[in-house]
């Protein structure tokens, strides 16, 4: 039940699992999100009519996963970017299950192109209770391993999930960051996959 | 995510003050959320995508429920006479027990239920408690506990068939806004007894409803969504016309300030004869309720149209006032009743 308010604040949170060919797993994160300005964007476009007249460009069919968290900034809800997201399909693994795409992305007044998005599979967005979503992002075994930029090492510590294409683009989707986490370093390797559980209420 | 809703008569802001989101809200946006893309394969169901299903799409006015068993709603023998031999096709609009030394209504009302995000409706539990030969009104026309429309002619015999002759009376007993203008009005009269009698007419006169007009209000009291002339374009949230229907805008800026505003303009007499049936204490702003839509044996597209409307909806923001909207008193020699003044409903949604 919600709280007794005149508004009700969109929530998330975020559970990362670390899981073994053996089937063994291992809770490394579990906590709250932040629901980021662009959630409130992309829904008033569809709410003032201005955007796309199709319910699937306001959903939110994707992630971003980066190397640079926390922002620089602070993790606020005026994030529009992750700090050093993923950018080739190769940094995401080749060999990996996640279907990569290439479009832009909208970060205040600007549209940045060749950014890179993992897609969600419709059969991983579930309905959990009236008002709850829970998206359900794996990255395999075969992704995001071994990454390096510069010859250092990076480990994967920032993940965003983005709403599809608000605006209606024709040709390039334009999406737009919703919800923002960081947490501790992890250095994936092809020894487990990583699991990340994401509700948001509402 | 949070709203506002403001208030206007002319360039006078009568009142502001936040609304409350109720749980529909966040219901509304999951279900968009989750709505299956496999249906953009599927002729007869791909309609479902649209965004209009999933947004703002009506707004409703109610009172509280002590209000639908007095006033202009409350039968009894008397008065079932006289509406019954006024007028046997059309329908007026009587009140009684007024001060005879005034002309304006002060309608019997209670204490609306406290505001509550679990609602699904304004105010639960408004039925009408009236028998007309032999019949329950509320047997044949349950309204969705909010103020209905049953007035025009056509609306409710099409919806109260089944009282027969008697239709135009259930109509004046359910209400409760006005016929438009270009079919005269509804005329209303206000007795000082409870008798009804013919004598006892401390005042009386004539209302006409612009949203009655503009045919923009279904039966059920829903008065349906238009977008603005040119949405996301305009500047300072200007509509392009209010007088059809509620209104969107976003405004040029919405990218940036996540606000859509919400715009409908009240009428004069629309304000005035809902005051006859316990006044306008609330306010909802409501979705398109696809799940039940589609129960109720309509398809995608939900088009509106005020008789059979196949768009069933789902509560997502209420305002419950402390004051009646069509509250108003005599003012020196001018009439109250016939001193109504259209009133602007801005509502105001932050997203962000």
């Amino acid at each position: 039940m919600k709280n007794f308010t005149d508004d009700i604040g969109i929530t998330g949170h975020l559970t990362i699992i670390k899981q073994f060919p053996n089937g063994e797993e291992e809770v490394v994160f579990d906590d709250h999100n932040i629901i980021v300005s662009g959630m409130g964007v992309g829904l008033s476009y569809m709410f003032n009519g201005s955007g796309s007249t199709s319910v699937l460009d306001y959903q939110i069919d994707r992630f971003q996963i980066g190397v640079s968290g926390p922002p620089a900034g602070g993790v606020t809800s005026a994030i529009q970017g992750l700090s050093g997201a993923l950018n080739s399909v190769s940094e995401y693994g080749t060999g990996s299950n996640l279907f990569i795409e290439d479009a832009s992305q909208i970060k205040g007044d600007n549209i940045v192109a060749n950014q890179f998005f993992a897609l969600i599979p419709a059969n991983k967005i579930t309905r959990i209770d009236d008002a709850s979503v829970r998206y359900t992002l794996v990255v395999d075994e075969e992704a995001c391993n071994g990454l390096t930029r510069d010859s250092n090492d990076m480990n994967i510590n920032e993940i965003g999930l983005l709403m599809k294409n608000p605006t209606g683009n024709t040709g390039t989707n334009r999406s737009i960051l919703v919800a923002y986490r960081t947490f501790s370093n992890i250095r994936k390797t092809n020894d487990f996959s990583l699991i990340f559980r994401w509700t948001l209420n509402f | 995510m949070r709203g506002e809703v403001e208030i206007w008569e002319g360039d006078k802001l009568i009142h502001k003050e936040s609304n409350l989101l109720v749980n529909g809200a966040g219901e509304a946006i999951a279900d968009m959320l989750t709505v299956s893309p496999s249906l953009s394969g599927i002729s007869s169901a791909s309609a479902l995508l649209d965004t209009s299903n999933y947004t703002i799409q009506a707004i409703s006015f109610g009172t509280d429920k002590v209000a639908f068993k007095n006033n202009a709603h409350f039968l009894d023998a008397a008065k079932g006479t006289l509406l019954s031999s006024v007028h046997a096709t059309e329908t007026v609009t009587a009140v009684s027990d007024v001060n005879q030394n005034t002309s304006s209504y002060n309608p019997v009302v209670s204490i609306s239920s406290p505001p509550n995000p679990e609602l699904s409706v304004l105010e639960p539990n408004c039925n009408v408690e009236a028998t007309l030969g032999g019949v329950e009104v509320s047997s044949v026309f349950s309204g969705p506990d909010q103020n209905v429309n049953l007035i025009p002619k056509d609306y409710h015999r099409s919806e109260l068939a089944a009282l027969g002759s008697l239709s135009a009376v259930g109509a004046s007993i359910l209400g409760c806004f006005p016929d438009g203008s270009s079919l005269g009005g509804t005329d209303f009269s206000a007795f000082s007894g409870a008798g009804y009698a013919a004598g006892d007419v401390a005042f009386s006169g004539n209302y006409d409803s612009a949203v009655n007009e503009a045919s923009s209000m279904d039966v059920s009291g829903f008065v349906n969504m238009i977008m603005s002339g040119s949405p996301g374009t305009t500047t300072g949230y200007a509509m392009s016309s209010t007088l059809s229907g509620l209104c969107v805008s976003g405004g040029a800026d919405s990218t940036n300030s996540g606000i859509v505003e919400y715009s409908m303009l009240l009428g004069s007499g629309d304000v005035g004869f809902s005051n006859l049936y316990g006044g306008i204490y609330n306010m909802g702003l409501w979705t398109i309720d696809t799940k039940e839509s589609r129960l109720a044996g309509n398809s995608p597209p939900y088009s509106f149209g005020p008789l059979d409307n196949p768009r069933k909806y789902k509560l997502f923001a209420t305002k419950h006032l402390t004051k009646n909207l069509g509250y108003i008193q005599d003012n020196g020699t001018a009439a109250g009743a016939i001193n109504y003044s259209d009133l602007t409903i801005k509502w105001r949604i932050h997203f962000t």
